[in-house]
């Protein structure tokens, strides 16, 4: 992933990283806490596994939407944080906003139910 | 801040579970491990307490076989992923979300396998032997090694023993002086004392026919050291333990069948032997004796607590389990029995002679010497499933000829390497798991055969599915599934793959390449094959010896069946005298019989009523210039010795005119003989054992007391004479003409019309008695042959495959080879050089393996070098026999080949 400031050129996000990203909008995390919460959000239907999960962070990193972060854990030290950055917090934003402008075309062709009391 | 997963109570993982972590972080390569080997730990732990701590086994497997499976893919995708690093930059860099490309890729592996079912059946077929073996005899393993006794605690029983060094070994009975000390005064241990010295039945005649049962003589304590609970009642009390105590407990099938379930038995009446006792509990049907099996009554054990006489402290006729008492250990209890048996020994110097008291963990105790033959034959099996996991990996290579064109048009449209060899190992991992579930079937499907070949020690039951076995079986068709696919798979998806494209294929490098690698696996496949083949070898000729073993006796057409006269209705020693006497006429007269006769012991059944024995003088004074020689005893009654063919040496043997009046004599075997007379003609002679004087009226030849050939020496007494002495069951022995049918049917009706109430017990033909002994052997030897059998099957298919393959490839070079005038002889020869060629090279490569494998044999075998050079000749011999007549085909099809045509294509 190259690096860039301008989140719009990240665009479209890979569904995995996005889901990373809003996980840590919420909250740093360590390895497993991400899978778990992932996990959770999409009602188990995506089950990261680990071999996977590092290489997916390393190239958050490299692009420069999430950072490793140093602190201590007093259940595990082995533990390694990861924290969203500002840039992932805005690349978050866009692909948020990115999706909801293609529900809101779907809805409008039909292809969704409409939701109550929103335009 | 919140966190994932409680740390609070979940356990840490265990030892193991931690060097499993250790090992799946090692897959990974070492530029990762530097960088995220801490925090992939951190992962492993965190995701086992959140998702396995408190949860059952079946949770334990998937979750390892996840991260195992997730470890491997990676770790392999990451590897490749480093080494191809040119070229990869116009390769998929969206990748797909986890789960959904690994979906995806199933897909795709079952919809190209339905496609060749003949293939796919093939690999299967293969995998399922493989697995299924392996399964197999896992399972026997798992049920008599590792899982544990059916006892709360069962780690902490023990068995105590006696081993007499002046005779040079293990003499598991003790005294009852000594027990009853040990377990008056004994700290470490908690002791049970049972008669198993010779398996007891006891017939019930209270039911519509008499039925005779397995009994069991236990102190008082006994089920408590085996925390055995009665479903109903109590167990004995010490003050049971006299011969008077008229009390019994029974098993809940005795219960059911006599007294209509329910509590109604406690305080019943059961006749037992045409005694009258009160049944005082009632033991569960899941609770079998570690020592004598299944048992339905028990009977309190006759103990004194003292007043023993000086000759019972050498009198050797009971075992005894213990329990480790809550803080002592093995070590400690060892140190109290020799403590007491130095004190025990100093007080009464009969019961010395170098006498040590053992204690053995039980689980050992019953099945340490079976543990040498599991371990034997599970390394067998690991070998058949490496053989066909090669067998699997070389029909890949063949299949991969028509899959070139596909993956290098994936390669083309932008997939990476690791992508396609995740993909080829996706298909491989469906076929190990197809051919693994087919495994497990037939597993089950023999396993009831197996329970029945095996030895009746191990106590096998048959078909028995529990988690370990499938988590076993599902790791095995796992790891086959990465070895036979890795290799293909790498080969298949190295750089250069465009260029398959162009190629046809078969005659250009990449066809040449697969040629070599299936040789190489053909190679190995033979070495794989030589070893079991040898291993066969040398236990089969091992069994041959043992069953050479002379046994001087008849064994052919030989019934056998025990006869017991309880207590109650026979005191009187001249009725049972009669009774037998009568009972062996009434025999030889029923049609098609040969001749009848009776013993105490069979032969061959061990060493049993071992009494010190000595030369007389006179029929009352003993030689004491000769020591004592431990002597088996046996009465006999009819024409025993005729009936087994038992060549008489010198004097007669027993006949009418040994009746209950005259003075009291024996017939002795050669062995007896020369122990205890020397050279000199011991008929008339004297000899004395346990108080009994008697004069000598024949020497018999040595019959073996042991399947091995063993000798001991064995004094034989009339029946009508010693009846007064002893109440011993005698074992029958009718020797028939085998074709008379209905013969078993006719001695039950003779022995009711004597006395309808005996029970005509355990009748089995001699041979079968006979081959008891040898059962361990020939366990270990039918099913390492089958191995091997499977094994050489295996490779011939493999080397056929090969020579076809080479033969199809060279078909323009053979055309050319004939147009030019080669004969079709030398054609042929060339094929079957070739395939001669790559055996020898597996057969060389093998003996390596083939002697490792002999020598773990050495504690199974009998009179057999495992460096026996007959049986590698005819081993290596029968492999190349088999490569050259795999190769009849192929040479036949390369001289089928017009040359005509393939010069002009």
């Amino acid at each position: 992933m190259p690096k860039t400031d301008d989140p719009l050129s990240l665009l479209p996000l890979r569904p995995l990283e996005f889901s990373i990203l809003v996980a840590l909008a919420e909250d740093d995390r360590y390895g497993y806490d991400i899978v778990k919460r992932i996990a959770e959000r999409s009602g188990g239907s995506v089950r990261l596994a680990p071999g996977n999960l590092y290489q997916v962070l390393d190239r958050m990193i490299e692009g420069g939407l999430i950072e490793a972060k140093r602190r201590r854990d007093r259940g595990d030290e082995r533990r390694r944080y990861y924290g969203i950055t500002a840039l992932g917090r805005r690349a978050a934003r866009a692909e948020a906003a990115r999706l909801d402008e293609l529900l809101h075309t779907a809805r409008g062709l039909e292809m969704l139910p409409p939701v109550r009391g929103r335009p | 801040m919140s966190q994932a997963g409680g740390q609070g109570g979940a356990p840490a993982p265990s030892r193991i579970v931690r060097l499993l972590f250790s090992v799946l972080l090692r897959l990974q390569p070492r530029v990762f491990r530097e960088a995220h080997g801490e925090e992939l730990i951190a992962f492993y732990h965190d995701a086992w307490r959140d998702q396995v701590a408190g949860k059952g086994t079946r949770r334990v497997v998937r979750v390892v076989a996840e991260l195992t499976v997730d470890a491997l893919r990676s770790g392999l995708a990451r590897r490749m992923t480093r080494r191809d690093a040119v070229g990869q930059q116009g390769s998929d860099e969206r990748k797909e979300p986890f789960v959904e490309s690994w979906v995806q890729d199933v897909r795709w592996s079952l919809r190209s396998l339905v496609k060749r079912p003949g293939f796919v059946l093939i690999v299967i077929l293969t995998l399922a032997l493989g697995v299924g073996a392996n399964t197999a005899v896992f399972g026997v393993l798992n049920a008599v090694l590792l899982t544990p006794l059916p006892y709360p605690e069962s780690d902490r029983l023990v068995r105590i023993y006696q081993s007499d060094r002046a005779v040079g070994g293990a003499e598991s009975y003790l005294t009852q002086p000594a027990l009853v000390d040990l377990r008056a005064n004994g700290r470490t241990l908690d002791v049970g004392i049972l008669y198993t010295y010779r398996e007891e039945g006891a017939d019930l005649t209270q039911g519509a026919y008499p039925e005779r049962v397995r009994q069991l003589r236990v102190s008082a304590g006994y089920f408590d050291v085996l925390r055995a609970q009665p479903l109903w009642g109590r167990v004995f009390r010490q003050d049971e333990e006299t011969a008077d105590a008229r009390v019994v407990v029974i098993s809940r099938r005795i219960e059911a069948r006599y007294f209509g379930g329910g509590n109604a038995a406690v305080g019943g009446t059961l006749s037992v032997d045409g005694l009258a006792r009160t049944v005082v509990g009632v033991l569960p049907d899941d609770f079998e004796d570690p020592l004598a099996g299944v048992i339905d009554v028990w009977l309190p054990l006759p103990l004194r607590t003292s007043g023993h006489e000086e000759w019972e402290w050498d009198n050797h006729y009971l075992s005894a389990i213990g329990r480790l008492r809550p803080g002592s250990t093995r070590a400690a209890a060892q140190r109290e029995l020799d403590e007491f048996t130095r004190r025990q020994s100093e007080a009464h110097p009969v019961s010395a002679e170098g006498r040590m008291a053992l204690v053995v963990p039980l689980q050992e105790d019953l099945f340490g010497r079976s543990a040498t033959m599991l371990f034997v034959l599970m390394a067998a099996v690991a070998l058949l499933l490496l053989i066909a996991c090669v067998n699997v990996a070389s029909l890949f290579l063949a299949r991969g000829a028509a899959r070139n064109s596909e993956l290098a048009l994936r390669v083309a449209l932008g997939s990476s390497r690791s992508r396609l060899i995740r993909l080829l190992l996706s298909e491989s991992l469906v076929l190990a798991l197809a051919g693994g579930a087919v495994g497990v079937l037939l597993a089950l499907l023999t396993a009831d055969v197996l329970a029945s070949l095996a030895p009746a020690q191990l106590r096998l039951r048959g078909a028995a599915l529990d988690l370990r076995i499938l988590g076993f079986s599902l790791l095995v068709s796992l790891l086959s599934g990465m070895l036979f696919g890795t290799a293909p798979a790498l080969q298949f998806t190295r750089p250069g793959l465009s260029n398959a494209l162009r190629d046809g294929g078969r005659t250009g490098a990449a066809g040449r390449a697969e040629g070599r690698a299936r040789s190489v696996l053909v190679v190995v496949e033979f070495s794989l094959a030589l070893v079991l083949l040898t291993g066969a070898g040398i236990l089969l000729k091992s069994f041959d010896r043992l069953r050479q073993v002379p046994l001087n006796i008849r064994t052919h057409n030989v019934m056998t069946f025990e006869v017991h006269l309880p207590e109650a209705r026979y005191e009187d020693a001249g009725l049972r005298a009669q009774f037998h006497a009568s009972f062996v006429r009434r025999l030889g007269e029923m049609p098609g019989v040969r001749a009848v006769g009776a013993t105490s012991r069979l032969p061959v059944t061990g060493r049993y009523h071992s009494w010190g024995t000595r030369p007389a003088l006179s029929m009352n004074e003993v030689d004491r210039s000769v020591p004592f020689v431990s002597a088996d005893q046996r009465t006999v009654e009819g024409a025993y010795f005729e009936t087994l063919r038992m060549p008489l040496l010198r004097g007669r043997v027993f006949d009418a005119q040994d009746h209950v009046g005259a003075p009291p004599r024996a017939v002795i075997s050669e062995a007896a003989a020369t122990a205890l007379f020397g050279d000199g003609d011991p008929i008339g002679r004297y000899l004395v054992s346990a108080g009994q004087f008697r004069q000598v009226i024949g020497v018999v030849a040595d019959v073996p007391v042991t399947a091995r050939g063993d000798i001991a020496p064995i004094v034989y007494h009339s029946h009508t004479q010693f009846a007064d002495n002893r109440n011993w069951p005698l074992v029958y022995v009718v020797a028939t003409n085998g074709s008379t049918p209905g013969q078993l049917a006719s001695a039950r009706r003779e022995l009711a019309a004597l006395d309808p109430e005996l029970v005509l017990y355990d009748p089995r033909p001699l041979s079968e008695v006979v081959g008891r002994g040898v059962a361990q052997e020939r366990f270990a030897m039918v099913l390492l042959s089958c191995f091997a059998a499977l094994a050489v099957l295996l490779a011939t298919i493999g080397i056929y495959g090969v020579l076809a393959y080479s033969v199809s490839r060279r078909r323009p070079e053979i055309g050319i080879r004939m147009a030019l005038g080669a004969r079709t002889s030398g054609i042929q020869r060339m094929i079957v050089g070739q395939g001669a060629r790559l055996a020898g090279m597996g057969i060389i490569l093998g003996l390596a393996g083939a002697f490792a494998l002999a020598r773990s044999l050495s504690a199974l075998v009998f009179e057999v070098s495992t460096t026996d050079f007959g049986v590698y000749l005819a081993s290596a011999t029968l492999l190349l026999l088999v490569a050259l007549a795999a190769s009849a085909l192929p040479a036949f099809a390369a001289t089928r080949v017009n040359p005509v045509e393939t010069i002009r294509t």
